[in-house]
């Protein structure tokens, strides 16, 4: 459908002033409000986006110094290199519906103290010993208090052992006994996305966290640099 | 703001020539300049089929789109495409601690031109193997890895210590390793002496490495990226490995 309307005189017509006004009346009514029906398919570029942050925004929080974090609880606990610096990245913002928040986390794991990998489904003390675990949790409030839930989780063990009941590190000692290889020094990723399903504007993402934890409180779990980077994929 | 005709055009009289001729130059001027973009645009009206479309270099392997750059590549572990290491360039000091030297590893490299400031976030996994260490003492060498990059015609290399992961040599592990190096088998200092088969050993070594990392605010200009390895070992390489680059403009 036209936007701008020309009318179509013959030979002879005479023309009267309001048709003539018409076109540029028109345009007129038209360009105080340009929307998808008088642009082209494809017209904007990087250089019509304004800037900064009108498309993705990334969040992020990085550690990337030596200095270990002792992980000995077996409930989740936030990562903290350095005090009072927690692993946490900063949101503060209010997502709109069906809005897409990706989280990307790594980070190296240290030389682990393990004193027992107990590895099986056996109720302990012959439990799953061997196994730490990481979350990454999304606090938010809907205008009342903060609350926590999980974007994942994700599992990992201190040595190579296949299950069994009988193959553990004594404690006798501390050393590996017809166990796996002790694993560090190694590097964890993970990713996660997270859908908001609620109505714009009334919720608020406040932070979100790199949690560990053991299964065992006499292992110990060393964590040295990790990050966690969140983009916000913007409607 | 929006388009206004100069002149009326009255219903009765003569019709005056400079009266439509006003109007169209004027009209000229705003469609060829004069459009604002905050004002003359209604808002929340654009949907994604607005956007310029994704733009293929297949030279240079990227994805162009409004938003930023997407580019990476992977392989699987097939032997041509593995990306070695070596250690042959100081292999009278192959395990010195101070005297890096940093290799850049094969497809693990793109170079990327920033239009404007943008927010980089690079994912990287791969698996590690270093397979031949005859100059030193058996025993885990460990191999640095570390994303680093140039800018422009700035050859310095700036890494980025995100990524510092490792690459530990396979070798019989009955005692503990050298002093020196990062120990993968922590306190103990070594794995079992009492029954560890080798394969258990070799698979606890050869481990996939992954990291992501970002880098907020690189300014416009030209970056080459790599993977780099400090080699303690005379032949490593990463096998299976993939690395994603994707620019945010800002």
């Amino acid at each position: 459908m036209p936007i701008v309307k020309n009318n179509l005189f013959e030979d002879g017509d005479v023309p009267t002033g309001a048709e003539l006004n018409q076109p540029y009346d028109d345009v007129a009514t038209a360009s105080g409000n340009i929307d998808s029906e008088n642009t082209a398919d494809n017209w904007i570029t990087i250089a019509h986006v304004r800037n900064p942050g009108a498309l993705n925004q990334i969040y992020d929080f990085v550690y990337d110094g030596n200095t270990a974090d002792d992980i000995t609880s077996t409930s989740y606990v936030t990562i903290q290199n350095v005090a009072p610096n927690n692993s946490e990245v900063a949101l503060n913002y209010s997502p709109d519906q069906f809005e897409i928040l990706r989280v990307e986390c790594s980070g190296l794991v240290a030389n682990s103290d393990v004193e027992q990998t107990y590895d099986s489904g056996a109720a302990p003390p012959n439990g799953d010993r061997n196994y730490y675990a990481f979350r990454l949790a999304l606090f938010y409030n809907d205008g009342g208090p903060t609350t926590q839930i999980s974007l994942g989780e994700w599992g990992y063990s201190f040595t190579t052992m296949a299950g069994g009941t009988s193959r553990y590190l004594t404690t006798s000692n501390g050393l590996p006994q017809n166990t796996g290889v002790p694993l560090a020094y190694q590097t964890f990723q993970f990713s996660a996305v997270y859908m908001y399903p609620g109505a714009s504007g009334f919720r608020t993402f406040e932070k979100i966290e790199l949690q560990a934890k053991v299964n065992y409180s006499g292992n110990t779990l060393r964590i040295t640099r990790n990050n966690i980077i969140a983009v916000r994929a913007r409607r | 703001m929006a388009y206004s005709k100069p002149n009326t055009i009255p219903n009765s009289g003569v019709l005056a020539a400079d009266d439509i001729k006003g109007n169209d130059e004027e009209l000229k001027e705003y469609v060829n300049q004069n459009i604002n973009g905050s004002t003359d645009y209604g808002t929340n009206v654009f949907g994604t089929e607005e956007f310029q479309l994704g733009d293929y270099q297949p030279i240079t392997n990227e994805y162009s789109f409004v938003s930023g750059i997407a580019t990476g590549g992977q392989v699987i572990d097939e032997q041509v495409d593995r990306g070695y290491w070596t250690n042959t360039i100081k292999k009278a000091r192959l395990n010195d601690n101070t005297l890096p030297v940093w290799t850049s590893i094969y497809e693990t490299s793109p170079a990327i031109y920033l239009e404007r400031t943008a927010d980089l976030l690079i994912t990287f996994g791969a698996t590690s193997v270093s397979a031949v260490q005859t100059v030193a003492t058996t025993g885990f060498w460990d191999t640095t890895l570390k994303l680093a990059y140039t800018k422009d015609d700035d050859n310095e290399l700036i890494f980025v210590e995100q990524s510092r992961s490792y690459s530990f040599e396979e070798a019989g592990m009955t005692s503990a390793g050298p002093s020196g190096n990062v120990n993968p088998f922590g306190p103990t200092g070594k794995p079992s002496s009492g029954g560890d088969e080798n394969p258990e050993i070799r698979n606890g070594l050869r481990r996939w490495i992954g990291w992501s990392v970002i880098l907020r605010g690189l300014q416009p200009g030209h970056y080459k990226f790599s993977v780099y390895a400090n080699a303690k070992v005379e032949e490593g390489y990463l096998g299976a490995r993939q690395f994603k680059a994707e620019v945010f403009y800002t």
